[in-house]
This record gives C-alpha cells, structure tokens and sequence, in this order.
C-alpha cells in the first residue's frame, strides 16, 4: 500500500476516531499534494537532501494493525519497563499502553479517545498555523498519517511534584513509515515536570532505512510551567523529520531540553512561539553525533509578545564521520517590546572526520529589546588537556572528561538527576576518545 | 650525591619555541627535600623551564637532558610524569568548565596512583587539605577554575598540590595576582608540604614570596640561562638592585661569564643548604 487518500481512509478508520480528526487528515493530504518539496535554495533547507523524508520513495505507511502485530521482545522491554528513580513511568510499545497504573490526573490517553470529548485544545494544537510552506510540505504529512498518537492534557491548576516519564517503543521493519504525534496541554497555573522518550527497533532486524515523521505540540496555558525533556533514541537507521513546537501564553515558563542520541539522519524543527507577554523560555539542546549521522536542527525562537525572554544554548559533540547542522532564527515582532533573546551553539568535534556548520538569523523588527547570539565550532582544547594530563589523566582519560564538562550544562537542565546519570554513563561509554 | 641520583637534575638544556630559543644551556640540580627559587626578569625563561619539565607539547628540546631520580624525563608523556610524582602548579590555570573540582580531583588522584580511590578515603584527605588551607567544602562543587578569581585559582593548583603529593612540585609564579592575605594563605599552604623528601622549585619574579618560603637556594635566570646561584640573601639583593648587571651567560659552565657578582657558585651546582 501506498501513501494516498485510500490508505488515509483505511487508516481513520482502523482508529475510529471523531470526524474532525479524519477532515483534517483529508484536508493536510490536499494540501501536502499542492506545495512543492523544500527547495534548497533556502538556507534552512540546503544542507539536507530532503528526498530521503519522502515516503513516496519507497516507504510504505505501517497500518496500526500491522504495527501491533510486531512483538517488542522481552529483552528489548525489560531495559525500558524499569523505573530510573521515582518518576511515573508510563510505557508504550507499538500503539499498545505496557503500564497499568496511567495517571489519571493527568489525563494521559491515544489520541483517539483524548478526542472524543472536547477536544478544543488538541485540535487547536493540530491546527496551529506560523508554519512554513517548507515545514508544511512534511508536516503535512504527519497531520494526514498519524496513528499510534498521545495526548497528555495537563488540568488547570496540577501541581504534581512527581517526574512523568512516558517511554514509547516503536518496532518498526524497513521502508516502512510511522507518523507519531504528541500533544501536550498545560492548563492554566499547572506545573508538570515530563520526560518524553522515543525508542525506535528494527522490526526485522535489518539494514533497511525507516521513517519518522513526528510532530510534538506543547501547549501552556496562561502562568503553567513545564519542564519538558525530548529524548530522541531512534534506531540507527531511522531517519526522522520532527516538527517540536511549543506555544506558550501569557506568564507561562518552559525549560526544555532536546537530548539527541540516535537516527541516521534527522532534521528537526524546534519552535518555541512566545504568545503572550512575561512568557519565558529556557531551551537546551545536546546531540551526540557519532558514526555516519547527519543531524540537521532548526530552531526559532518567535517572540510575539512584550517583555518576553528566550534562552536557548544547544551543543553537540560530534566523533567519526558525523555532521552538524544548526540554524538558529531570532524573530522578534514588532509589537515584542523589552524582549531579550539569547541563543548559543557551540560544537565540539572529537574525530577529524567530524563537521559542524552553525548559522545564526536574526529578524528583529522590535526597539528596545536585548538580543544576543554566539556559536563555535572547534576540537578539544589542547591547553585543558594538557592541564588535565599533568595530573596524572593519560589523554583519552583527560579528553573524555573535558567532553563530558562540555556536556554537563544540558544535563543540568534535565530536571530529573537519575536521567542525568544515565545519560552521563552512556554518552560516556560510547566516546572513542 | 651524584647529580644522576638527584631528585631532579636539569643538564645543559636548549629548549625552542616555534624555533625561536628560550632556554640556552640551563644546568639546575635539586635536591629531596630541599626548595630552590627561581628568580628572573620577564622573558627569561622561567614559565619555559617549567612547562618543559611537566612535558608541554609545545616546547622543543633541541639539546641537553632532563633526569628525574636518575631517569630521562624527556622520554615520558605529561601523565607519566605526574604518576612519577612531578607537580606542575601553573602560573594561569586552565578553566575546565562542566568539571566539577570533586570529580577532577578524583580522576587526578586516580591518574596518579593508577587505581581508584576509595570514595570516604578520598572524601577525608579531601577535607583534611581543604581545612587546611581555608577553603569551605562548597568549592568542590565548583567547576575546575571557571570564573575564578586569581586568589582562588592559586588556591586550587595547592590543594591539587596537597592531595596529588607530589616528590617534585614546580610552582610558577604561584604569588602573582595574589593581594597580601590571599598570598599568605597560599605561602603557609607551601610552607606545610615543605618535608624532607619533597623538592620544590618556586619560580617567582618578585621576592615578596619568599619572605614567606625561605628558600635553601636562589637561582637567577637570565637569557635561558642561571646567571647567578646563591643563597637566600641573593633574593634580597635581587629586590634592591633589580636584574641589571646580570647579563646572560655565554656559555654553560664559564665562571668568567656568571653574573660577575663576587665568587660565583657554579650554575647547576645548586645544592647550597643553609
């Protein structure tokens, strides 16, 4: 089966989802089939041949039926079915919900049934404009395709101390295509701390390349604060296109970390839409770039109301053939007044075959706001290394550490230390250095 | 005592860097237990002959040896040096940001005796030295010299210098950018790892530091070159006279040539115990 409005159909369905859901997959496939392919003319675009995203060339989509027939084995279960510490573990393998106890609180279901009720905000979220003709181009696919989805909608008022963990599994054979969707709605004056894990395995165990098209929508209402961490684990094969976005209202407050281990090729599309005024934002990123992986990230830190504050500082550490892409855009409104935008990229390259490339854009048509950017680009530090070695550190010893000081302040931002100190432990088992 | 058998004995070295010589034929012995000044003008090669000594990439040898209890030091990478028991306090100590001082200690003190250290082991010694020198406990959090002040900088090259216990410790220009309290707190810290089997080479551009370390021997660095060799009292004759009149010797050896002050004491010869 190809991707066309028959399989759509199948597709919505298999779900037996509400109506608008099935509209608006019909009215994205109407729209994907009108706009033409990323052209790489735009800087955005130019360094990702966006072809190998393209399900048409070769892909088949995984029918949700299909998907759950493929068996997630023991083993591959029993690492992620652990807590790490005490955080509310929720895990999903193949469109199937694997824990029991989901926090009813918190309201964490399949977007199927999330959408039944009133489903005002989720179809808003789906909704959202801002986008691209580019980004359109992909997301759109997402919006006709998407199954094995989660709502978590956050009640106004939540206040939950306790780290939500959510694992999801996706055992997925070659060539074929999933559409993964998140929504996440923080309501008014909540608090939530949430980490959002994606694991991909491959179903038949071979070389063959799959795809990834996922869409992550964060919603905060008015005064909610969300710590929110991404944590990309997909398969070594996978190539993933993800459009993340979060849309945060007046005196809402994000700190959010993307943490980038696995895929063979991803371009990723991080967006943070400052709305409403005293909003503020504090973004982190890591990528561990290692064999063949091309990684290519956006981000755009949108400021579209006063007295609003982004922060972003995204590193990567890159070792083999790996190669960085990042392009940061500051967009600041007219209407953005006493705004302060700060963006960092800094790349450390740990092999000679390793590269790097960071562009800043600015686009400030506000007076009166702070707007500050910096990036670097270099191998480890000959001089912190020597020091280390006059202590005693033979050089793999001493580099491993520098890059793990490089590493550190991400970690710092994830606010829940028993995954700090797996991440710790397995980005640092992984360095040849 | 042969000069072989020397904790460290430093052997008509030529040292380059970028192919332009620093050191010209510098000829040093010192010996367990006892702590030799370096003294000299900007220039003169002092930083070079420590960062020889710890082994920095950047430095060529072109001539000479280096002995270090009788074996070749030139032949060793920095850590080996270090386990042997060398210690390098730096005059600028790099910042090792993400690293926690707790952490770096460790791996340092594990590089050194080449096995790990029992953590309540290590978390003693620890708070024994930092006692010692007036640092709260707060400090080992800290990332490694980020954001430091020069006094707290320094502190941090001897608490490394207190817990790595080194046979061998070299000290460049420890007493730079340090105000009066900071620099007695770092000279008492010095002071306390002075013991019979430790060496220690201070290199210091001005006397004031050594109103608080005395020296067993003062040497003059001009030119890549000792100039001069004596005891304490050179110091001070150093601080009222400057470094004019000690030109640099033309070659190793020539006692014509050494500084012309009174009867020299032959350079490399530095075994003066007062």
């Amino acid at each position: 089966m190809g991707f066309d409005q028959a399989a759509l159909d199948q597709l919505s369905k298999e779900l037996r989802e509400p109506q608008w859901l099935t509209a608006l997959r019909r009215t994205a496939w109407a729209r994907h089939a009108k706009l033409p392919w990323p052209h790489p003319s735009d800087d955005i675009w130019r360094r990702t041949d966006v072809t190998l995203l393209d399900p048409s060339k070769g892909f088949a989509p995984t029918q949700p039926s299909l998907l759950q027939s493929v068996k997630v084995s023991d083993a591959q279960l029993t690492q992620y079915m652990q807590p790490l510490g005490d955080e509310r573990l929720i895990v999903r393998a193949n469109g199937a919900w694997l824990t029991q106890d989901r926090p009813r609180d918190l309201a964490v279901e399949d977007l199927a049934r999330a959408s039944t009720g009133d489903g005002r905000l989720l179809r808003q979220a789906i909704e959202a404009d801002g986008l691209s003709d580019a980004e359109q181009k992909l997301t759109t696919l997402n919006t006709a395709f998407h199954h094995d989805d989660v709502a978590v909608q956050v009640p106004a008022g939540y206040t939950g101390a306790q780290t939500v963990r959510m694992v999801r599994l996706f055992s997925i054979a070659g060539q074929q295509a999933i559409f993964p969707l998140t929504i996440i709605t923080v309501g008014a004056g909540s608090r939530l701390t949430l980490i959002d894990e994606y694991v991909s395995l491959p179903a038949d165990g071979g070389a063959q390349p799959h795809l990834i098209n996922a869409r992550i929508e964060l919603v905060l209402e008015p005064g909610a604060q969300l710590h929110y961490v991404r944590l990309q684990r997909w398969g070594s094969h996978a190539r993933e296109f993800l459009l993340q976005r979060a849309t945060l209202a007046e005196g809402s407050t994000l700190t959010m970390a993307n943490i980038n281990l696995g895929a063979a090729l991803s371009k990723a599309h991080i967006v943070t839409k400052l709305t409403g005024p005293n909003a503020s934002t504090k973004l982190s990123g890591f990528v561990f770039g290692h064999h063949a992986q091309h990684i290519d990230q956006h981000t755009l830190q949108d400021h579209q109301a006063p007295n609003t504050t982004s922060d972003l500082a995204f590193r990567a550490a890159l070792q083999d053939q790996s190669r960085m892409i990042y392009t940061g855009l500051i967009r600041i409104a007219k209407s953005a007044k006493q705004t302060n935008a700060y963006q960092a990229n800094h790349n450390l390259l740990l092999s000679e075959g390793a590269r790097a490339e960071t562009i800043p854009m600015l686009e400030i048509l506000a007076d009166d706001v702070q707007c500050k950017h910096g990036a670097s680009i270099g191998p480890i530090d000959e001089e912190q290394t020597f020091y280390l070695m006059s202590r005693g550190m033979p050089r793999a010893a001493a580099q491993r550490l520098i890059v793990m000081g490089f590493i550190e302040p991400v970690m710092q931002q994830i606010p829940f230390a028993p995954l700090q100190e797996q991440l710790r432990l397995e980005i640092e088992g992984e360095l040849h250095a | 005592m042969t000069k072989e058998s020397s904790l460290l004995h430093v052997d008509n070295l030529h040292v380059t860097v970028d192919d332009k010589p620093i050191l010209n034929g510098l000829t040093l012995t010192v010996e367990a237990g006892t702590v030799h000044a370096i003294m000299g003008p900007n220039g003169s090669g002092k930083s070079t002959l420590s960062f020889v000594i710890m082994g920095h990439p950047k430095y060529t040898v072109t001539q000479g040896r280096i002995l270090y209890k009788g074996e070749d030091l030139l032949a060793l990478a920095p850590e080996e040096r270090a386990q042997r028991g060398i210690f390098l306090a730096f005059q600028y100590p790099t910042a090792i940001p993400g690293v926690t001082i707790a952490n770096f200690l460790r791996a340092a003190l594990r590089g050194v005796r080449g096995k790990d250290v029992p953590v309540k082991e290590f978390r003693e010694t620890v708070k024994t030295h930092l006692k010692a020198l007036g640092i709260p406990e707060s400090f080992m959090n800290r990332y490694v010299n980020d954001g430091f002040s020069g006094g707290e900088k320094k502190r941090l090259e001897i608490l490394q210098m207190a817990v790595l216990g080194p046979s061998l410790a070299v000290l460049d220009e420890t007493d730079s950018g340090l105000d009066i309290d900071a620099l007695k707190t770092v000279a008492a810290g010095i002071s306390a790892l002075r013991n019979p089997q430790r060496g220690m080479l201070l290199i210091t551009h001005y006397q004031r530091l050594l109103n608080y370390i005395k020296p067993d021997v003062v040497h003059v660095l001009v030119g890549g070159r000792i100039a001069k060799t004596g005891g304490p009292d050179l110091a001070l004759e150093l601080e009222s006279k400057g470094y004019q009149g000690f030109k640099p010797a033309t070659e190793p050896g020539d006692p014509a040539e050494l500084g012309g002050r009174g009867s020299p004491i032959a350079a490399g010869g530095g075994t003066v115990r007062k």
